[in-house]
């Protein structure tokens, strides 16, 4: 077993202005804010190899920023995250692309920016083109693609990259049905060949479905870490007692 | 602050392929759409060229300007002008209009304002090249020049990086100083000797005073380049290259500060 991402002890706060002037006083001399809140409080946990773990909460419990922290988009204001080995981030997925590029220059395109070669993505690009079925769409500009379209390739390009990390902020519910399928099952091959994935979704049926681990995060959190059909109940619980 | 310089260095050293293979993407993005492609930058160009040399032959006829062809005294002047001006309104925004990248992608965003100015420098390259023709036409080419030619052209690349690895992060966090910044550069070209020279001002402190800024000392500089005997001033060079330094060393610790702010605040 060897661990594949390891957050100690993370904080993040952000900061609030009254203008931009005082956000460039703030990163120089640390003063001048006028509100601060704290997203996430003390966070500490560890990811295995084989292990899908799902992160649950309501919105603005800190889901969403702890995925950017753990993968390295942005940075904790206290604490410190390790990760061993390459990170693909399912969170923004039509991120990156650039309108007037066709499907396959945005795929060499975006490739580029996520730090792949020219000959890394010529090895993975008949895979893609086989799994997002676009058909001719692919050689023509995404300003034309659908948005549930153009999030497909951003999906295809992050699981193909061959991430040992994949980290999925509620995007399951990408494309048309069929496709989901298709997504469905790359994840489990992610989970079956022994990688990490960290998966964040309000739809507990896909939580039971494939994680092996929930962490609920309530504002910005643990409570709870643990098995899953015990951290569903727990967030079912909370969400009810405040209705 | 070394420290900074240091890390930041080895940020671009450790990117370089990745920053020419986006710079020459960067490029063809704006004009992909068009019939013309990349050859309409060359076009506009040499419209704003035209008009700007039938402008001044209208008003003060054809002849010399301080001793020099007025076309190449022109030319000289406009043509870094093309570059500083491309590099102070959209090299300043380059991290600022990369949102998608500084939100959502891992990657290192102390590089795209170097992506921005390489790209600039790569779809602009064709200018330089009407200058060393118009010179060579009108009997401005040395071999001397053309040594000169490429000094004053690196000065000139590397002062724009430098410069913009400041503009670009600050411009980034800050509207205000967005706003601020943008009235100025819109009447810097009356500040820089473009269209007049400053041997025009009689009074010496504001002469100095006005070459305070180091981007005169390049466009000076290529103007200089043609002239027989117009080499570099030791003290004026001394200068500029200090401002060099200073401009990269706070350029890479302005943006090692910032680095870890930019998808908070952008």
């Amino acid at each position: 077993m060897e661990k594949k991402i390891i957050v100690s002890n993370v904080s993040k706060t952000f900061y609030m202005f009254e203008n931009d002037w005082r956000i460039l006083q703030w990163i120089f001399f640390k003063k001048g804010f006028s509100k601060e809140r704290k997203v996430l409080k003390n966070i500490s946990f560890e990811v295995n190899d084989r292990e899908v773990v799902g992160l649950i909460g309501v919105n603005g419990a800190g889901k969403s920023t702890l995925m950017k922290l753990i993968a390295g988009i942005t940075y904790p204001s206290d604490g410190d995250i390790r990760t061993n080995g390459k990170i693909g981030s399912l969170i923004n997925l039509s991120a990156g692309f650039n309108p007037e590029y066709t499907g396959r220059k945005n795929i060499y395109y975006k490739g580029a920016l996520m730090g792949m070669t020219k000959t890394d993505v010529d090895k993975i690009i008949d895979a893609i083109i086989d799994f997002v079925e676009l058909g001719e769409y692919f050689d023509q500009p995404i300003r034309m693609y659908s948005s549930g379209m153009s999030a497909r390739l951003g999906f295809a390009l992050a699981v193909f990259s061959d991430p040992d990390i994949l980290i999925i902020d509620e995007v399951m519910a990408v494309g048309d049905k069929a496709f989901q399928m298709k997504s469905k099952e790359k994840i489990l091959e992610f989970f079956n060949n022994g990688k990490a994935v960290l998966f964040s979704s309000h739809s507990d049926a896909l939580i039971r479905q494939f994680c092996s681990r929930v962490i609920y995060l309530r504002n910005g959190e643990i409570v709870f870490d643990g098995d899953v059909g015990e951290g569903l109940e727990l967030y079912d619980k909370d969400v009810f007692s405040k209705n | 602050m070394l420290n900074a310089v240091k890390d930041i260095m080895l940020e671009h050293k450790k990117n370089y392929l990745l920053i020419i293979k986006l710079a020459i993407m960067n490029m063809e993005k704006q004009t992909l759409r068009s019939s013309l492609g990349v050859l309409w930058n060359y076009f506009h160009d040499i419209v704003y060229i035209l008009v700007f040399i039938m402008f001044r032959l209208l008003i003060s006829g054809y002849g010399d300007i301080m001793g020099m062809n007025s076309i190449i005294y022109l030319l000289t002047g406009l043509i870094p002008w093309f570059f500083i001006s491309d590099v102070l309104n959209q090299g300043s925004r380059s991290i600022k209009n990369n949102r998608g990248i500084v939100q959502s992608l891992r990657f290192p965003i102390v590089v795209l304002p170097t992506i921005e100015v390489l790209s600039i420098f790569i779809r602009r390259y064709f200018t330089f090249f009407l200058l060393l023709i118009a010179s060579t036409l009108f009997g401005y080419l040395r071999l001397f020049s053309i040594g000169l030619f490429l000094y004053y052209f690196i000065c000139l690349f590397l002062l724009m990086i430098s410069i913009n690895w400041i503009l670009s992060a600050l411009v980034a966090v800050s509207e205000d100083f967005h706003q601020l910044y943008l009235a100025f550069v819109r009447v810097m070209i009356y500040s820089l000797p473009v269209m007049w020279s400053f041997e025009k001002v009689n009074n010496l402190i504001v002469q100095i005073l006005l070459r305070i800024n180091p981007m005169v000392y390049v466009i000076n500089g290529f103007r200089n380049a043609f002239i027989l005997g117009g080499c570099p001033n030791i003290l004026y060079t001394i200068y500029f290259w200090i401002c060099i330094a200073i401009f990269t060393i706070a350029g890479s610790f302005i943006q090692y500060k910032l680095r870890r702010y930019y998808s908070d605040f952008i």
